[in-house]
């Protein structure tokens, strides 16, 4: 009996496979790189291989089309973009002129838009080299006559294992005829892994030399969410996975039951779950979760992602935008929160010692009141369109707040004097994410129309530790006294000043910490589209009784893993 | 041949969206249509070509157009650009 082992990958698409390992050999993609042909008969062959390419896509594209694929869709209509280019074709053809077989000339201007693509900051163009990448495989494929392996014999108990997964063998998988997958190459971005996630197969990308390490037909186990791979596991190790597997696929299902359901309590209060939004790409993940609203809508990548300064209407655009795809649902859109880790001007961070501590959100924007004035203008005249609300992140102070409400109405006054429409009362409300804040929150009631708690800040801040700093980075957890007293009065305060308040960090989305905030009175959870669903139905277990009675007991407790293992025992 | 001076005048530059509706407006004519940029010049029928110029808000290049359409061509085309790409 072969022994058994343990190895990490990297964890691409959720769910835990189990079976037995159905190993798809990487095709030898050898050839010759001088000619030995005539130019011609190469021209030909290279021609007619793109002739194939292009058929294939075709009919990719038609069954795609059958199928919830919008994803592979846009990868196809990628790569046949690069079919039709002539620069491709023209560079090809001069390079097989000049003695190369088609397989090394189009191999090489392959190669060469891959680097070039990769090297690009934008994530639109680094995008492109996948898309190349798998044009340049598909297409020797075709040159070297290799046929896409035979995945026929794959049933429900088979484990997928491959040096690297194609995304079109990706595209020919169902989650009916594969248990997951396991590939040795690939990254959690590619194509292929974005196809496996949306068909909601389980896979573990990344796991080292797996080839060598495993045998057709070995038992094996992954865990598409950490990352783990088993090879051979003892009997006690598939009971704890078949029970994993089953607990999963039954909670899928039962989340499913809460799509388009209001969100409440299991006595009938009515509570709020808003999305969580970094780009106009997460709208149809938005409209798709059934939130009843965004939460966040961060404008900072606006600026990142841009080559120049974001003028004041094409801000406006991207506004109006949203609101109409939200209707009339309410939308928080947070002036830019640049600085610190977010820079547009890295050479002016490098100057500061402690940029967390330095020039960041409301202060950079202070500063900058030029570009902070076209944000507030085109935030005013989009809120015509929907139902929107101004949010300013890393406030402190009072006259933080005064001040740009005063540039608030600065900016209405010029809109006016132009006769540009815009909308008049729009609400202000503030991020209470620092220690200052968390501390003079009922000050800060008394100018803001809301409030919004920055979870994984505010823990950073009250606990004065650097998350991404691995030696104290344990000590930024929301289970600590300190983290939850200080949430819990920035609630009291909201309550007692009667503004709404929310929550956008990953606490809200935790779980374990939902009895908790629903005895503190948090009204709005803001989450990541992916967890509206399981929020929902972790809200509906509790009545706001049984969680005063969770509150009541940690409020009695000392440390944070005395919170936390008294909220795993009572969740629900 | 013709040829023209144009300044891109959108601020996302030639991004992916503006290059590809750039290159359908250069892949209506059968003249070639080429860019001069920075001392280097790309295919305008490319997109790959064009992507890989990553020409950036306010920057100057030059439309050259060659072949029986050539004016009409370089009308449009340059036209184009100066409209903003559709931005």
């Amino acid at each position: 009996m072969k022994k058994s082992s343990k190895h990490l990958g990297i964890a691409v698409s959720n769910g835990y496979g189990l079976g037995n390992a159905y190993i798809v050999n990487e095709p030898d993609l050898f050839f010759e790189e001088k000619r030995t042909t005539s130019k011609d008969a190469e021209i030909s062959r290279f021609s007619n291989a793109l002739n194939d390419f292009k058929k294939q896509i075709h009919d990719d594209l038609n069954e795609a089309e059958n199928l919830p694929l919008g994803d592979e869709i846009k990868i196809l209509e990628g790569q046949s973009a690069i079919a039709d280019d002539p620069s491709v074709y023209e560079d090809t053809l001069g390079l097989i002129s000049k003695g190369l077989t088609a397989e090394a000339a189009i191999g090489t201007i392959c190669d060469k838009y891959i680097s070039l693509f990769s090297q690009m900051e934008d994530k639109i163009f680094s995008q492109r080299a996948f898309d190349v990448k798998d044009f340049k495989t598909r297409i020797l494929h075709i040159l070297l006559s290799i046929t896409e392996p035979d995945i026929s014999a794959l049933n429900e108990k088979s484990v997928l294992i491959t040096k690297e997964l194609t995304p079109s063998l990706a595209g020919k998988l169902s989650n009916k005829n594969i248990a997951g997958v396991i590939t040795q190459a690939g990254g959690k971005n590619g194509h292929a892994a974005i196809i496996l996630r949306s068909l909601e197969i389980p896979a573990v990308f990344g796991v080292d030399d797996i080839i060598n390490k495993i045998a057709e037909n070995d038992y094996v186990i992954l865990d598409g969410g950490t990352g783990d791979v088993f090879i051979m596991p003892d009997a006690l190790t598939i009971n704890e996975y078949n029970e994993k597997k089953y607990l999963y696929l039954q909670e899928k299902e039962e989340y499913k039951k809460f799509a388009g359901k209001e969100t409440k309590t299991s006595d009938n209060v009515s509570l709020k779950i808003y999305c969580n939004m970094e780009s106009e790409v997460d709208v149809p993940a938005f409209i798709q979760s059934s939130a009843e609203g965004v939460g966040l809508f961060r404008t900072e990548f606006l600026y990142l992602n841009s080559s120049s300064p974001l003028s004041e209407d094409h801000q406006f655009e991207i506004y109006k935008r949203i609101l109409l795809a939200a209707k009339d649902k309410e939308v928080i859109i947070r002036t830019a929160d640049l600085g610190a880790d977010k820079s547009l001007d890295t050479a002016l961070t490098k100057k500061e010692n402690n940029p967390f501590m330095g020039q960041r959100g409301i202060r950079y924007s202070l500063n900058h009141k030029e570009m902070f004035k076209a944000q507030l203008k085109a935030l005013l005249r989009a809120g015509i369109y929907g139902n929107l609300k101004i949010m300013l992140p890393l406030i402190c102070t009072y006259d933080e707040v005064f001040e740009t409400k005063a540039l608030i109405l600065e900016c209405k006054n010029t809109l006016s004097s132009q006769n540009i429409p815009y909308k008049e009362d729009l609400s202000v409300g503030i991020m209470v994410e620092t220690a200052a804040a968390s501390v003079i929150s009922d000050i800060l009631s008394g100018i803001s129309d809301f409030f919004s708690i920055g979870s994984n800040d505010l823990a950073g801040y009250i606990m004065s530790a650097d998350r991404t700093n691995p030696y104290v980075s344990d000590l930024c957890s929301v289970y600590e006294p300190a983290v939850l007293r200080s949430i819990k009065n920035i609630i009291i305060n909201a309550k007692n000043a009667d503004i709404p308040v929310g929550m956008c960090g990953e606490a809200a989305g935790d779980p374990l910490l939902t009895p908790l905030l629903i005895a503190y009175g948090l009204e709005e959870f803001s989450v990541s589209p992916t967890k509206v669903l399981s929020l929902r139905a972790a809200i509906s277990k509790w009545s706001v009784n049984e969680a005063k009675e969770v509150e009541k007991m940690v409020s009695k407790l000392n440390t944070r893993d005395e919170v936390e293992k008294y909220l795993k025992s009572v969740k629900r | 041949m013709v040829s023209k001076k144009v300044t891109i005048v959108n601020e996302q530059g030639m991004h992916m969206r503006p290059a590809s509706l750039f290159t359908q407006k250069a892949s209506e004519f059968s003249c070639s249509v080429r860019i001069n940029y920075n001392g280097t010049t790309y295919n305008a029928k490319s997109i790959m070509s064009l992507m890989t110029a990553c020409i950036k808000y306010g920057s100057d290049f030059e439309i050259i157009c060659d072949g029986p359409d050539e004016k009409e061509a370089l009308k449009v085309t340059s036209e184009f650009v100066e409209s903003g790409l559709g931005d």
